[in-house]
């Protein structure tokens, strides 16, 4: 099927609007083949994931430096997505200085596209763009899909790397998937018949992506009161373990006030529960160990914000930390934080801001032991530390998953 | 005795190489070392083996959003499988073998949804023939 494209699209495939907007064009021409659609549609904004050193590696800063020097701007406000390393303490933290090299390069091809340096999986709480219900986006990295699709009701497919800079570069996306009304109807009912504390969301949302894999959810039992954070950490999980990219939780998300809507008035065609018994089974296979000494520990996945930050705060004052603990952020937070003493009251545990970082690329990429543990707050990291990342290093990484709480305990008392 | 499949052409050209036959799923970030060309991944049926100048045929991949990335810097590198059979192509797969036609001018023949299980007819270590733009899969 061929891609229709509209008189202006047809112009940069051509080569028209530079050779930036022709590479792009093309690109997308590919993805909309390849995905079925009929025709490209413009966006309101877009969100880059090409930014992460660890993953785009030369190709990915290569084709960034090249459209700089082919004078390429973003079209439509574009955020970054977490970078691989604090660009400020990155010494301190052990970068490699070959990689903080590549980092710093991508970091600056990046920004002279135009892209806004928000570094932060969660942008629209670091000076990046919010959308708004029912906008046309482009969002790449597995976590803000489910938030930005499901908690704000805008629209967007999870967009690959290469593809979220042509989108960036051109305005446009495929038209197709999570864009179209018919395919975000739910398809898949899934009851909590538990009460959840704020972090068993990570362990519903591991849960919840095993369990839809690529459908979409519409979850009843969830109390009206749950934070935004408790549903990012959520939402991060089941991108990981599945492909969550959408869910509704009519009364909590944007899009559907009831079941029978989120359904589209149709027959319910698959339902399941989920009670104690699923919530203690899956919460046993969060953590690759059971417990004893850990290497380092890691707070923030998606990254906190000021909520997050003033939480951890309240918990962490006036204790002191014995193992190596980052708080993951980005810059806006944390300049706030720190006008607020907030930073302060954090650093003083002993737990440091590593601020527009990943927390998956420090524990490749920071010198630690061969086979070493890792204890997280996030059901994200849970899944892939020992599973992508033993395989992208020699030796083994374990994971100890636990809440806030029990992350702060383990780290004060230094063993799990 | 020769074999000859059909099935979607996802284009890229035509070229013959070595097959690497895997029955399982695949994704390019965290299976595959794109500065050797190895499959790393210690659970995967082809580990340790190099998909350099090699004709992939697996199944599908997972889709994560990295894998265009992963994918692109071993064309980059030039360690890249030559040309995809697989049982169905997934998007972000589709976007690294793109891009490498794109930004890097390979140009990677592609094909799925062949009519006869490439997974099953076709074994390690044949020599295969694939054309991207007709979708015919040839055992030699």
């Amino acid at each position: 099927m061929a891609v229709q494209l509209t008189k202006e699209e047809e112009e940069m495939l051509a080569g028209k609007h530079g050779e930036a907007k022709y590479s792009s064009m093309q690109l997308l021409v590919k993805a909309a083949e390849a995905y079925n659609a009929e025709r490209l549609i413009p966006i309101a904004s877009c969100h880059l994931v090409l930014s992460f050193q660890k993953t785009a590696l030369k190709a990915g800063l290569e084709t960034a430096e090249r459209f700089v020097k082919l004078g390429a701007k973003c079209a439509v406000p574009t955020s970054i997505d977490t970078s691989s390393m604090d660009f400020e303490r990155w010494k301190e933290f052990r970068f490699p200085e070959d990689f903080m090299e590549d980092q710093f390069r991508m970091k600056k091809a990046l920004e002279a596209l135009g892209a806004i340096p928000t570094w932060s999986c969660v942008p629209y709480e670091g000076g990046g763009v919010v959308p708004r219900f029912g906008q046309h986006i482009a969002w790449t990295e597995s976590s803000t899909a489910p938030y930005v699709n499901s908690l704000i009701g805008a629209r967007t497919n999870r967009v690959g790397a290469y593809e979220d800079l042509a989108s960036a570069i051109t305005g446009r996306t495929p038209y197709y998937g999570l864009h179209l009304d018919e395919n975000r109807l739910g398809n898949i009912l899934i009851e909590v018949t538990t009460d959840l504390t704020p972090g068993d969301y990570n362990v519903f949302g591991s849960w919840v992506g095993e369990v839809v894999e690529n459908k979409i959810p519409v979850i009843t039992g969830i109390p009206e009161d749950v934070r935004p954070l408790d549903l990012r950490y959520f939402g991060a999980s089941g991108a990981a373990t599945g492909s969550l990219a959408l869910y509704h939780m009519p009364g909590i998300t944007a899009e559907f006030r009831t079941v029978e809507e989120a359904f589209g008035g149709k027959k319910i065609p698959q339902r399941v529960q989920f009670g104690s018994k699923e919530l203690k089974e899956r919460t046993g296979k969060m953590s690759s160990v059971r417990g004893g000494k850990m290497d380092l520990v890691v707070i923030g996945c998606p990254h906190l914000e000021m909520e997050g930050l003033i939480d951890l705060a309240n918990r962490i004052k006036g204790r002191k930390v014995k193992v190596e603990t980052y708080v993951l952020t980005n810059k806006v937070c944390k300049d706030m934080a720190t006008e607020m003493g907030v930073a302060k009251i954090i650093e003083d545990s002993g737990m440091k801001l590593n601020t527009g970082c990943c927390a998956w690329s420090p524990v490749e990429l920071c010198g630690f032991p061969e086979h070493f543990t890792v204890m997280a707050n996030a059901g994200k990291q849970a899944w892939y530390i020992p599973s992508l990342l033993t395989q992208m290093r020699p030796g083994k990484v374990d994971v100890i998953y636990g809440d806030v709480d029990a992350c702060i305990e383990a780290a004060c008392r230094g063993e799990a | 005795m020769a074999k000859t499949l059909k099935g979607r052409a996802l284009g890229g050209g035509t070229v013959e190489g070595e097959a690497i036959v895997s029955k399982m799923m695949f994704n390019w970030a965290g299976a595959f070392n794109p500065v050797t060309g190895e499959i790393i991944d210690p659970r995967h049926d082809c580990t340790g083996m190099k998909l350099k100048d090699k004709i992939f045929i697996y199944s599908y991949s997972r889709g994560s959003t990295t894998n265009p990335a992963i994918f692109m810097e071993g064309v980059r590198n030039k360690v890249n499988p030559v040309a995809l059979v697989m049982l169905e192509m997934e998007p972000m797969t589709m976007m690294g073998v793109a891009s490498g036609a794109i930004f890097y001018n390979v140009k990677i023949p592609a094909v799925d949804h062949t009519d006869l299980n490439p997974i099953e007819v076709i074994k390690t270590g044949d020599k295969v023939r694939v054309n991207g733009d007709t979708g015919v899969v040839e055992v030699l």
